[in-house]
């Protein structure tokens, strides 16, 4: 992967790495302000100055090109950027960390200048029980200072915490600017030490040189040049190669790290400037997780800049793939979409989509989904249009629509504190059958919604991600449509195995409004329809007793085993339906023509494919079906009723 | 012609070909690279590790891989040992792991059936064009080869040598059955359009070509292949062989 992210760097630099700084600058930050920390020399005392002010958006490119804001250091690497959001760096460690050498050349102007801020401004101090001193900003300096290191503190590092949040709120005081919506940056008697030239130099190298301190002659492991490389990838953030695990040497020799990846500095610079781009123009996010869509080209690298607008294009692309609304919009520009697809169509750019997750330094790498072609993008999203037609002639809703962001709906994770959730895989996976066209098995599928069916039954919603709606029964029902528009959109891209399905039946004349076309539609076999039709026969006396009988609940859908139902609770299920009709027979309508016909239906072979999972999908299918259409309905269950009303007295 | 050819098939249930440089997600290719199958013949015929890359350069042997059988990605999670250094590598310590996802490679209708990958061998060598037929005709194995790891165990069944060979004209566009060197193409001579109604869909690997003595890092090259009739159509710069054998015909470019 490393070639295909070095690629895109040349692309985007036009294989110039001269603006490399340009790149290591983010667009915009949405911080609205930066306050310059002043450190006068000549009278030993310190100010504060509103420097830059943003718009609402915040900050513009030029301002934070000005103050060279770039990303802190990661992890516990050594900070050194004079411009950053992080005060408690400013406090402590960065100018002390300049001065060192091995920063900023012994022979700088800029070090002699920070070599007497830090002995006039700064202090050491000792955390208690510590061996090593650490440079901290004299609190002494600061008017009204509230903080004090007089003694060594117990843990150095929440001391400098508690500091750095008690000099901001001065700050904020002073300027105007919440500590929040502010970026900080250290100016040596009025001039910003970022602006200063040998700054700019070492910022540069530390991106581009550093690397090749222990250099040595080699070939490149991306373009093959024979050049001076190196095996430090340690700045690099998308990690595909770790060089801190002796075990993954060749001989188990940390020097041999180079026999597998080395870099040199063109295609170096070419990683560090696309990881940026690409985090800043490749970044979206699909179903809750976080993913750059990273193209990779077939062709040269002339045609690849010749295509260059597209691969900016690429990301919108998929945004409108995954979700319907955006989809329709796309529909609208058709022109537009139509040039863009026509060089998808020639497969100029495979997919690859790197789904993450960053915390804090880290950047883990959650999946990765390769080599996507671009047909297969286009198939996805014929698919979703042709399910999202079979939803509204089903007269659907449109807020129970099924598209590629759905999935993480529909598939309950399991909820962490410290991560966010787990059981990430389950979902990722479905995207990568989805996106690669492998086949799902289907009994698989049947498991995910029970868990889901149980969570909204049971309202064990804090167990998950998902937060508790305003009534879990529509919930429940909006859900289970979904899962069979899912399952819909799954059977239209061919990955999922089908049952026989049931091609006519003498019978349809009977089913209930709306039931007969939807069972064409999602292609239920005879045995998933007598499932349904029971389920819909339970969401009529679930109605009988709230709305009739005024019951606070339905107590017919306790009778439905949401673990899983088996063939005999089933059989038991229609004997109680049955009595249940019985009960209500002032309210109840054609219910029990539908429940014999469902059972009738549900006693053929194809019940015997059917697992415990699959009978409760189906069973509540039927439920959602009925529910959903309660309303619309209303008038002519009325009539139905009194139809029925009728044919009994004339059989009487 | 002073070079020597030989086929043969090399089928297995499970492969892993690693991403030279991806190891903290150990992705495969979808095919064994040049390196891969260099080392299985040096296996093969009994030559130990880190002897064999002088001889098996590419002056003296050069290798094409046809993809009959494209590959269905499955990934699984490896514990590995967790090793910062070469002491933690007994297990004393804390016994820790860190785990690995990897790419595993099997056919689309596997457990049916196997991977499938044809390999078309060139060498300049007679004496070595030799050894490798003995060892792959009996077969003679003198180390069993497996798919790119070891837990992959595999087998080779024989094609031959062609009945006849000829070297295309470079003029002519041509289309060939292996995985092609991008190198080996013209520029903007790939071809998009329809092969036998079939729609191609192109993928591109970055692959070493070879190791230099001492195992270090030799030649990396970007190749082309292609899923859906596993056929490219384009114009050459580099020699493509029409191979007659078994009354069978395949065009061949060498990676």
């Amino acid at each position: 992967m490393l070639n295909v992210i070095a690629d895109i760097g040349k692309i985007v630099s036009g294989n110039s790495q001269g603006e490399l700084l340009d790149f290591l600058i983010p667009e915009t930050a949405k911080q609205r302000y930066i306050v310059g920390i002043d450190f006068n020399l000549a009278k030993k005392s310190l100010a504060f100055n509103l420097l830059a002010e943003g718009g609402e958006n915040g900050l513009s490119k030029q301002k934070l090109q000005e103050y060279l804001f770039v990303a802190s250091e990661r992890g516990n690497r050594p900070q050194f950027s004079p411009t950053t959001t992080n005060l408690g760096y400013l406090v402590s460690q960065t100018l002390p960390n300049l001065v060192k050498t091995g920063f900023l050349p012994e022979d700088s102007e800029l070090k002699k200048l920070l070599q007497k801020v830090r002995d006039r401004f700064f202090v050491e101090v000792q955390e208690e029980g510590g061996n090593k001193p650490t440079f901290i900003l004299n609190e002494k300096l600061i008017p009204n200072a509230s903080f004090h290191f007089a003694k060594k503190p117990e843990k150095l590092k929440d001391a400098i915490g508690a500091y750095a949040k008690a000099l901001a709120g001065l700050i904020a005081e002073k300027t105007t600017a919440p500590a929040k919506e502010t970026i900080y940056t250290v100016c040596v008697d009025g001039e910003p030490v970022a602006a200063h030239p040998d700054y700019q130099r070492f910022l540069w190298q530390q991106n581009s040189e550093s690397a090749f301190d222990g250099g040595f002659s080699g070939t490149c492991s991306i373009c093959g040049t024979e050049t001076e490389v190196t095996q430090d990838t340690t700045r690099f953030v998308m990690k595909f190669y770790m060089t801190d695990k002796v075990s993954f040497a060749s001989h188990f020799d940390e020097k041999n790290y180079y026999k597998a990846v080395t870099a040199c500095k063109s295609c170096y610079q070419n990683i560090i400037i696309a990881e940026k781009w690409i985090d800043q123009n490749l970044r979206t996010r699909l179903g809750g997780f976080d993913v750059y869509v990273m193209p990779q080209m077939i062709w040269t690298e002339m045609e690849a800049i010749r295509l260059f607008r597209y691969l900016q294009a690429i990301t919108r692309e998929f945004n409108e793939v995954k979700n319907i609304a955006s989809l329709r919009e796309a529909e609208r520009k058709a022109a537009e979409r139509a040039e863009r697809m026509g060089v998808f169509e020639q497969n100029a750019f495979i997919w690859n989509f790197l789904f993450f997750r960053k915390a804090q330094s880290a950047f883990k790498v959650l999946a990765l989904i390769k080599d996507v072609p671009p047909s297969r993008i286009m198939e996805i999203t014929k698919r979703t249009h042709e399910t999202d037609d079979g939803r509204k002639k089903l007269e659907i809703p449109d807020h129970i629509v099924f598209d590629l962001d759905q999935i993480y709906r529909l598939i309950p994770l399991r909820r962490d504190k410290k991560k966010g959730f787990l059981e990430y895989k389950k979902v990722l996976q479905l995207y990568a059958c989805i996106f690669s066209g492998l086949p799902m098995r289907k009994e698989q599928l049947y498991n995910y919604y029970k868990q889901l069916a149980c969570m909204h039954h049971f309202e064990s919603y804090g167990l998950y991600l998902f937060k508790k709606p305003n009534n879990p029964d529509y919930a429940l029902m909006a859900d289970t449509l979904k899962w069979n528009l899912f399952l819909l959109f799954l059977q239209k891209l061919k990955i999922i195995e089908g049952e026989s399905t049931m091609i006519t039946n003498e019978y349809d004349a009977y089913f209930p409004n709306g039931v007969k076309a939807a069972f064409a539609e999602l292609n239920y076999n005879e045995a998933q329809q007598g499932l349904a039709l029971l389920g819909y026969v339970i969401g009529v006396i679930a109605y009988v007793q709230s709305e009739k009988e005024n019951l606070k609940s339905k107590p017919i859908l306790d009778k439905i085993n949401y673990q899983g139902m088996s063939e005999e609770k089933v059989m038991r299920l229609f004997n109680e339906a049955s009595q249940k009709i019985h009960q209500y027979r002032r309210h109840i309508g054609y219910a029990e023509r539908w429940l014999a016909l469902g059972k009738k239906l549900y006693e053929t072979g194809a019940r015997e494919e059917l697992t415990a999972d699959a009978r409760v999908f189906y069973l509540l299918s039927g439920y959602s079906m009925n529910l959903l259409r309660t309303k619309p309905t209303a008038e002519i269950t009325e009539t139905e009723e009194a139809g029925s009303l009728e044919e009994e007295e004339e059989v009487a | 012609m002073n070079s020597h050819f030989l086929a043969f098939d090399w089928k297995g249930f499970m492969a892993h070909f690693r991403q030279f440089d991806a190891n903290s997600s150990a992705l495969s290719y979808s095919f064994p690279p040049p390196t891969v199958v260099a080392g299985m013949l040096a296996g093969v015929l009994g030559i130990e590790k880190d002897e064999y890359y002088e001889r098996f350069n590419r002056s003296n042997l050069q290798i094409a891989v046809q993809i009959v059988t494209p590959p269905r990605k499955l990934v699984q999670t490896l514990n590995y040992i967790f090793a910062k250094s070469a002491n933690d590598l007994n297990m004393s310590g804390d016994n820790l792991h860190t785990q690995i996802p990897a790419e595993l490679l099997v056919a689309p209708t596997f457990p049916q059936a196997p991977l499938h990958y044809r390999i078309f061998v060139k060498t300049a060598e007679a004496k070595l064009a030799g050894e490798l037929e003995e060892a792959l005709r009996q077969p003679k194995f003198r180390y069993l080869p497996y798919l790119g790891s070891a837990p992959f165990t595999s087998w080779i069944e024989w094609l031959g040598v062609p009945e006849t060979i000829q070297q295309l004209a470079s003029t002519e566009p041509a289309i060939v059955d292996t995985v092609a060197p991008l190198a080996a193409l013209e520029l903007r001579s790939l071809r998009m359009e329809a092969l036998d109604g079939i729609l191609p869909a192109f993928f591109r690997e970055h692959v070493r070509r070879d190791f230099l003595p001492g195992r270090e890092p030799g030649e990396v090259i970007d190749v082309v292949w292609e899923r859906n009739r596993g056929r490219i159509k384009a114009q050459f710069k580099e020699p493509v062989y029409r191979w007659q054998l078994n009354q069978q015909t395949f065009h061949v470019v060498f990676m």
